[in-house]
């Protein structure tokens, strides 16, 4: 395995005081940031402290690019101002919001910016009305991957991913019922014409060509794309021994939670079933070191292909598109994934059917 | 560390076990999971009402390089016992995450109430969606085994392999191999200790109530001295429960203590109640 060790902030066994106030010398060049990060790690970290928890939502105009295309599976917002209205809205709906940094897996390009892919961990309560629906009163929890490209103190292009299925289903929302009052709300223009541009592209990925991993010195690129070709795209399951510790964790959206092969193989073929030609690609890959043992991985990865509906209720939508926009998490050891995260918004994926459909499906509890 | 979980329960010393702990630490109990100081203090003051303030009459401590475990025996001013368990991941300065197993069905007979309202008592657990594979134990599929989790010092891994082997491939003559004549056993839900035979009764009796099973190793803290280990791994399976057939998964921290080749104590922890409400059950699996 490559040596990928580096001087970066580790946020895994570091407590919040010293993350807010680091002491060490700065490990990075960061050309344009200000002076008082130390790295990429740091700047992601405070910055998300400063505008989510302490809720200071104006700093958005100092830590985004006035133009800042920011992609997710419900929508796409290209500038700070409706980063500021939307954190804004969040906030409103779930007032005691706190986000907890779990990881940050980072990448420096060639041209001074930086690509950041940060793991975090949300506690809160819905106690204002929301996209999915009227306020519940209750708390929960919500997975979200934030993968950023930073360039001289700001970032410049966001891909956000959150489970809220998991979420919905806490809050004691109906998923398809979310997804419904979801599919109501007319998305930004250029959404449709990216979802358009990435289902082709997606979908003239050469799916059935073998990539394994052969390299002499492991490689994580080279791993998470023989992952997504030999797991996703050929679908041959019985090969996950060769990404997979035995006994590895497995976090899928909605509460899908594996461990071992077993488990992790019934996840994978009940999800895919419910669009049985998808195809995958890798769009990114960053890698950091944890420690002596292990790597951590980041992949942003998109899946296009059709649907069947499994549910009675979304019958009438197979043969739909299907798209998804994905970042998975992985810890690797010896080589073989011991951990994986893997985010994506369930709600947005059926709102974007049922939208796309044109049909009225009903609620299953009448509206209030 | 052990201290500081020790004194939460009996003492209700919040601020020793806080410092032990990140912003990003997690805290599992009746298959719900805590994350920030918020929520983990809620659990924490919940399970403190609950329990009262107790005596310890017996402790088990398992101290692992990544991964240790501590068990209590916990006494009321009645004289009832309950027993908890919690394994967790550290880096010898803070804990990660806890897996906290309560036996509530004890719960219930050490706060003199019934089952069903010490059921309410408990969290709403994490959402779990159990997608359907296959439970069979095919010759070329791979099933981890426990060295597979971690090293076993030679000493114990053949017991425990034969241990875990009882377990996932229901190899029942090997109760009469691997424990000790004397071996201590406690189940949970039962207040006295059990014999082996008791014990092997119960794998029985629980393995036949879940249809199309399968267990699967999580985690293993290895004490330093090789013989004392925490394992913490489930079973999957079909309930019948009633008129309608579920998918149900069952959490399970077994404490494992070998010497010469045998196992000399036993402790099966399973949080039952917490299971009932997760799956809305009518009936007891159990």
């Amino acid at each position: 395995m490559q040596n990928y060790k580096n001087k970066a902030t580790q946020v895994y066994w570091q407590p919040l005081n010293e993350l807010m106030d680091p002491k060490g010398d700065k490990t990075q060049t960061l050309k344009g940031f200000d002076n008082e990060f130390i790295d990429i790690v740091d700047y992601i970290i405070r910055i998300t402290h400063r505008i989510w928890e302490q809720k200071n939502v104006g700093l958005c105009y100092r830590y985004y690019g006035d133009i800042c295309p920011v992609y997710t599976l419900g929508n796409y917002s290209e500038c700070v101002e409706l980063v500021v209205q939307n954190t804004l809205k969040t906030i409103a709906a779930f007032p005691d919001r706190s986000l907890i940094g779990e990881n940050i897996i980072w990448r420096a390009n060639e041209d001074g910016s930086y690509y950041s892919s940060h793991l975090i961990t949300s506690i809160m309560t819905n106690t204002g009305n929301s996209e999915f629906g009227p306020a519940t009163n209750k708390t929960g929890r919500v997975t979200t991957i934030a993968d950023c490209v930073c360039d001289e103190n700001k970032i410049v292009k966001e891909w956000l991913v959150r489970d809220n299925s998991f979420l919905i289903k806490q809050l004691g929302i109906d998923v398809i019922d979310a997804a419904i009052r979801f599919s109501s709300i007319n998305p930004h223009p250029t959404f449709n014409e990216w979802i358009d541009s990435e289902y082709q592209r997606v979908n003239e990925t050469k799916h059935r060509e073998d990539k394994g991993v052969y390299s002499k010195d492991w490689n994580a690129s080279e791993f998470a794309n023989a992952w997504v070709q030999t797991i996703f795209n050929q679908k041959q399951f019985s090969k996950l021994h060769e990404f997979y510790q035995l006994a590895a964790t497995q976090q899928w959206p909605g509460g899908r939670k594996s461990t071992g092969l077993a488990q992790i193989s019934g996840t994978l073929i009940q999800w895919l079933a419910q669009c049985a030609d998808a195809k995958v690609t890798v769009d990114h890959v960053a890698t950091v070191p944890f420690d002596d043992e292990c790597v951590d991985v980041a992949i942003r990865w998109s899946l296009a292909g059709s649907y069947t509906a499994h549910d009675q209720r979304l019958k009438e939508l197979t043969g739909q598109r299907f798209f998804v926009l994905a970042a998975t998490h992985l810890r690797i050891k010896d080589e073989k994934i011991l951990n994986e995260i893997t985010v994506f918004d369930e709600i947005a994926l059926y709102a974007n059917l049922i939208r796309e459909s044109g049909l009225s499906l009903p609620l299953s509890t009448q509206e209030g | 560390m052990f201290q500081a979980l020790t004194d939460l329960f009996t003492l209700g010393d919040l601020d020793k076990v806080r410092q032990t702990l990140l912003h990003s630490s997690c805290w599992k109990q009746h298959d719900f999971t805590a994350y920030g100081y918020s929520q983990i203090e809620k659990q924490w003051l919940t399970s403190i009402e609950q329990f009262g303030f107790c005596d310890v009459v017996e402790k088990q401590e398992i101290s692992g390089e990544k991964y240790s475990a501590l068990l209590l025996k916990l006494s009321n001013k009645e004289g009832k016992l309950l027993t908890i368990s919690m394994i967790f991941e550290h880096n010898q300065h803070y804990i990660k995450r806890v897996n906290c197993v309560v036996d509530t069905i004890g719960l219930a007979a050490f706060t003199n109430s019934k089952p069903e309202e010490a059921l309410k008592n408990l969290p709403t657990s994490d959402p779990l969606l159990i997608s359907q594979f296959d439970h069979q134990l095919h010759p070329q599929s791979y099933h981890a085994v426990p060295k597979d989790i971690v090293a076993i010092p030679q000493k114990s891994n053949g017991v425990l392999e034969s241990w875990w082997h009882i377990w996932q491939a229901n190899q029942m003559a090997s109760f009469n191999e691997i424990y000790g004549e004397n071996a201590s056993i406690v189940i949970a839900g039962y207040q006295d200790k059990l014999t082996t035979t008791e014990l092997r009764n119960y794998k029985l009796k629980l393995i036949n109530r879940l249809n199309r099973s399968y267990c699967q190793l999580e985690q293993i803290a290895v004490d330093k001295n090789g013989e004392s280990f925490a394992i913490s791994w489930m079973i999957d399976g079909d309930y019948n429960d009633g008129e309608k057939t579920l998918r149900v998964r069952v959490p399970v921290q077994s404490f494992i203590t070998v010497k010469s080749n045998k196992i000399i104590d036993e402790k099966l922890l399973i949080d039952w109640l917490a299971i009932k409400k997760r799956f809305s059950l009518n009936t007891d699996i159990i």
